[in-house]
């Protein structure tokens, strides 16, 4: 485990708590930075930042449409990341859903590894309050 | 890509709490709501339905599924446990939110939920790739 995800990671408290945290960004590449959009970059990335927070993904799918952009999704046990891109926009959206994780810290690996910076952003406590 | 004025694309977040049990827990149902209700809303599925199945640590279980519809995505997790279902549907085509809310609710038995909508990703005038 790195020192990130000793910091941050899953943080299991007994018995899963029935809410969760959802994120839901637009991030857009650096002006010369479209070629982050590349299929194969975005897809690296994303594996890259779930390692980097002590994740464990279970399955991953990916869909390259033509002539350019990419949809991808990749989850595990108590998370699901997906990423939509259209490079014609320079825009990407970004949606992380987790339990029990801090979702700050993924969505920081997952900026740093893509090399998007974010544009929006709405986070959704979802069952907060939930017996 | 499908235009949805200046924005990406809408995106509608259920969380509901009081599902049938059997509906939440069986595979074969998940994998039929995956696809039955974008193509009842009359988006377009791409891919194939993504399922899988989670041990927690209790014992029970956790399902996920998730589908690709063109640019956009149908996304569950369902806790048969908890009678919990956490579900995404963000779509760059404008959808029919109210009928989607019926169809999940028809498949999952719900009365008790909490609901979001997002417009998502402002695009640029005149920007282009």
């Amino acid at each position: 485990m790195t020192k990130l995800a000793a910091q941050y990671a899953v943080q299991e408290v007994g018995r899963p708590v029935r809410g969760s945290q959802q994120m839901a960004l637009a991030l857009k590449a650096p002006s010369e930075g479209h070629d982050t959009f590349e299929p194969d970059r975005v897809l690296d990335g994303i594996h890259k930042a779930i390692e980097e927070v002590g994740l464990v993904a279970a399955g991953d799918f990916d869909v390259r449409w033509e002539p350019h952009g990419l949809s991808c999704g990749v989850h595990g046990k108590r998370f699901r990341i997906l990423v939509h891109t259209w490079p014609e926009h320079a825009l990407s959206t970004l949606d992380v859903w987790v339990q029990n994780v801090r979702i700050d810290a993924v969505i920081s690996a997952l900026e740093t590894a893509l090399g998007w910076r974010r544009t929006e952003q709405e986070e959704i406590l979802r069952l907060e309050g939930a017996r | 890509m499908e235009g949805f004025g200046n924005k990406l694309g809408l995106h509608w977040i259920v969380d509901a709490t009081d599902c049938a049990f059997d509906a939440l827990g069986d595979e074969a149902h998940l994998e039929n709501v995956l696809v039955s209700i974008p193509d009842q809303l009359g988006l377009t599925r791409v891919g194939q339905v993504q399922l899988f199945q989670h041990e927690e640590e209790d014992g029970d279980i956790t399902l996920a599924g998730m589908v690709l519809i063109a640019e956009s995505h149908f996304s569950i997790h369902a806790r048969p446990g908890l009678r919990t279902l956490h579900a995404d549907l963000f779509s760059c085509k404008p959808f029919d939110i109210p009928a989607a809310r019926r169809l999940l609710k028809a498949a999952f038995g719900f009365t008790q939920y909490e609901e979001s909508v997002l417009e998502r990703g402002k695009i640029e005038e005149g920007r282009v790739g």
